[in-house]
Order: structure tokens, then C-alpha cells, then sequence
């Protein structure tokens, strides 16, 4: 199955600071032939919001829906993709709140519509089935972090819950030596705490990457610019208050690209504060 | 208010696997995901939970380790929209987010980045197209109706 012309929603994070996850989303569906069409109009997917303001988080999750039409969804941020995913199975199965939404979209001029939401995981792993690499990733002892919001939640998710393997496949594909069990691969980044408790985040994202070094891994991969934000660029952040030890970080997309030979600016290498020249430099 | 969660606190038995699958709970032992979904069954008053609600990592793994599809991490986000109604204090992060998004529809404003070789870089310079995001047509309004409650 190929997805063709999807939506992109690009989600706040990833289009107004954690470039990178848009610059190499793009040159990426742009090396793989894929047009993107843009949603006009889109705005914060609602997530943040969740527990202090339900019904706002509902109304922007729904009014995001209807403005993707009926087509492909392509998420490329966990919190976005767990925000739209939950909305819809909430409108599948409570009139209360699918009569409200339409209510409200109708002031808008809007109406509700049932795009087929996809996660960036899923969506690269059927992109790229089948197709050569340029420059494999061999030699690499790559892991993955899925971040929990691509996994977990009360909707059926792309992948098993408790032991998913699609991402590991993904690393498979571009030739890394993938470990695909080690401890802590399904554990949080922290990222959701920062906003109640910096420390405790900066705990759990360090006992993260000090489990990736004690399984010996050269790099972490993310689909998520959340976790990426907090095992990526807070980096030095960590080092200094719990003296977690450097780890390679790469997005999906990054990995991805490096393995099609896309330059390191159109991958948005640039941003990354973790030392991804330990992985870059084996292969100028 | 409608139901936005997927929380069932009464199907509960008190097996404690949200616990035990609990993010929080490591680090922070008197966190008991089980126990708020028991107190909320027994009708204790609310605020006591008030605090520690806002401690959820949203991790999600009590929701996937419950043999009975309690959902805590849902009661939990009910149980933060319940002490915001009530007034009470809830992570100044919130706010701000809050007011960024009902200006602009995001919920964060396009910032500057620098990037590892000390490069200040923005949506223009790096060649990203302009964003088609934004508090267009009547969603601000749809945004203040709601946060008044005439929605």
C-alpha cells in the first residue's frame, strides 16, 4: 500500500522551534517523490491543553480533523498524533461530544471530517518498504525511542503496545544493527513534566540515555520532537545537573535521510546538540 | 461538562498494575495512580488531589497495563480540568501557553533558533515556506467563547 498526496500536520513545535523536524520532513518526502499538501488554516493541535481546558483541546483536535477532509494525515509529532488520534475515537463514540463539535465547528463554517490519521512512523515504514538505500547505515548499533505517545493510549495504534517493532524495522531497512530490546525502550523522556517539575523531566531523560549507553548503543532514533528536544537538545542541560554521559540522537527522518544520502542541512543536522558527528564522521 | 476521557474509575479493583507501570511513581513514591482512582471512588474530597494531579507524566502506561480499562491517566486529566474549575492553582506553563495560543492559534510564538555552529536561524532563512498556521478566520473568537464557558 502507498499513501499518496497526504495532508502534513506540521503541529506547533516542530514549525516554530524544533525546526529540523520539519526541514528534514520535507527534503525527505521531496528525495521519496511524495507530494505534501499544506492544511491552510491549522493551528495547535490541542494536546498541552488536555487536562486544564478538555473541551478546548477537543475543538482544536476536531477543527484540525475537519480541515484535513476525508484523505491521509500525516502527523510528525507524538503529542499531535496521540491529540488527533484520541478526538476521533472520542467523536466515533460519544454523541454528546460529536453533537458539541459540530456545533461549534458550524460557527466556524466548518464541518467534520474522518481523515485516516497517520504516525510518521508508519507512514516511513511504507515509503520505504521495498526501496535501496544509497548509503546504509552499517556498522551502527542504533535503538529506538518510540516516545510514549506513539504507542500507548485507548485507540487501536498502528503497532502492539507493549513490544512494538515497526521503528526497529524502519533502522532494519537502512542496514543499522538494531537492538531491538534493551531496558527502558518504552520508557518516557519526561518532556510532559517540564512544565510542572524540570528535575523530575531531567531525570527520566537522563535514566533514558544512560540505559542506552549500558546496552551499548551508538545513537538513539525518535520520531517525536519532544523526546527529541529533551534527549537531543537538552543534552548538555543533562550532563551538567545529573552528569549523564553524551549519547548520539538522531530523528527518524535524520536517520532516514543520512541512509538516501540527503546533506546534513536539508536534514537539519545543524540543530542536533547531541554528538551526531561520532555517527556523521565514519561516513564523509 | 461532557465526558472527554476514556476513564472508568468503577470498574476498578485495586490490582495496583497502574502502579506498578507508573512513570512517576519511581521517582516519586507516595504517587500511586491506584490509589487517586480509589480515592475518587470513595468520594474523598477533591482537593486533596488538587496537587499531585499535575505530577502525571502522561506516559500512558496505566492505561495500557490496566486489565480493566480504568484509563487512570484520563481520570487524572479530569481530575486537572476539575481543579481549574474550582479555582484552584494549576503549573504556570499552562497559563502562558494559554495566552500565547489565543493570540495566535499556536501554542508557542516562531522563535529564533541558534543552531550548533551559533547560526541564529528562522523560518525564512533556513527556506521554509511561511506558515499556513495561524488564528485565522473566526477561531479566536471560537477560542475566547469557549474559555468564557459560552461554548
Amino acid at each position: 500500500m502507498t499513501f499518496s498526496s497526504p495532508s502534513v500536520y506540521w503541529g506547533c513545535f516542530a514549525s516554530t522551534k524544533q525546526y529540523c523536524v520539519e526541514i528534514s520532513t520535507r527534503s525527505l518526502l521531496k528525495s521519496l517523490g511524495t507530494n505534501l499538501r499544506e492544511l491552510e488554516g491549522w493551528s495547535c493541535c490541542g494536546h498541552p491543553l488536555k487536562g486544564p481546558n478538555p473541551k478546548l483541546w477537543l475543538y482544536l483536535a476536531s477543527r484540525n480533523l475537519s480541515l484535513a477532509g476525508d484523505g491521509k494525515l500525516l502527523t510528525v509529532c507524538n503529542g499531535c498524533y496521540l491529540s488527533l488520534k484520541e478526538a476521533q475515537h472520542l467523536m466515533r463514540s460519544s454523541s454528546e461530544a460529536a453533537g458539541w463539535v459540530q456545533r461549534a465547528l458550524s460557527i466556524e463554517g466548518l464541518e467534520y471530517h474522518e481523515p485516516e490519521i497517520l504516525h510518521a512512523v508508519e507512514f516511513f515504514y511504507d515509503e520505504l518498504k521495498g526501496k535501496d538505500v544509497a548509503r546504509p547505515l552499517k556498522g551502527l548499533r542504533l535503538g529506538a525511542h518510540y516516545g510514549c505517545h506513539s504507542i500507548r493510549g485507548s485507540f487501536k495504534g498502528f503497532d502492539k503496545a507493549t513490544n512494538p517493532g515497526m521503528l526497529e524495522d524502519i533502522l532494519g531497512m537502512l542496514g543499522a544493527e538494531v537492538v531491538r530490546e534493551y531496558p527502558g525502550r518504552l520508557d518516557c523522556c519526561g518532556a510532559t513534566l517540564m512544565a510542572v517539575d524540570p528535575d523530575m523531566g531531567f531525570t527520566l531523560a537522563s535514566s533514558k540515555i544512560t540505559q542506552s549507553h549500558e546496552a551499548g548503543l551508538d545513537g538513539l532514533v525518535t520520531p517525536c520532537p519532544y523526546c527529541f528536544e529533551m534527549l537531543d537538545s537538552r543534552q548538555e542541560t543533562l550532563a551538567e545537573l545529573k552528569g549523564t554521559q553524551a549519547m548520539p540522537v538522531l530523528l527518524l527522518q535524520q536517520a532516514i535521510g543520512i541512509a538516501r544520502d540527503i546533506d546534513q542541512r536539508g536534514l537539519g543536522l545543524n540543530f542536533n546538540m547531541s554528538p551526531v558527528g561520532r555517527i556523521l564522521r565514519d561516513r564523509d | 461538562m461532557f465526558k472527554t476521557g476514556f476513564e472508568r474509575p468503577e470498574k476498578c479493583f485495586q490490582c495496583g498494575r497502574c502502579t506498578s507501570s507508573c512513570t512517576i511513581s519511581k521517582i516519586m513514591g507516595d504517587y500511586r495512580p491506584n490509589r487517586i482512582v480509589g480515592l475518587v471512588r470513595h468520594g474523598l474530597p477533591e482537593v486533596m488531589l488538587d496537587k499531585i494531579v499535575w505530577n502525571c507524566a502522561r506516559c500512558m502506561k496505566c492505561v495500557e497495563y490496566c486489565p480493566q480499562k480504568v484509563a487512570p491517566a484520563d481520570l487524572i486529566s479530569s481530575l486537572q480540568y476539575q481543579a481549574v474549575s474550582r479555582g484552584s492553582a494549576f503549573p504556570e506553563a499552562y497559563g502562558e501557553m494559554m495566552k500565547i495560543l489565543s493570540e495566535t492559534g499556536l501554542a508557542f510564538r516562531q522563535a529564533d533558533v541558534t543552531d550548533r555552529d551559533f547560526e541564529v536561524c528562522n523560518r525564512e532563512s533556513m527556506g521554509l515556506p511561511p506558515l499556513t498556521a495561524g488564528a485565522k478566520g473566526r477561531l479566536r473568537e471560537m477560542i475566547s467563547k469557549i474559555n468564557a464557558g459560552e461554548m
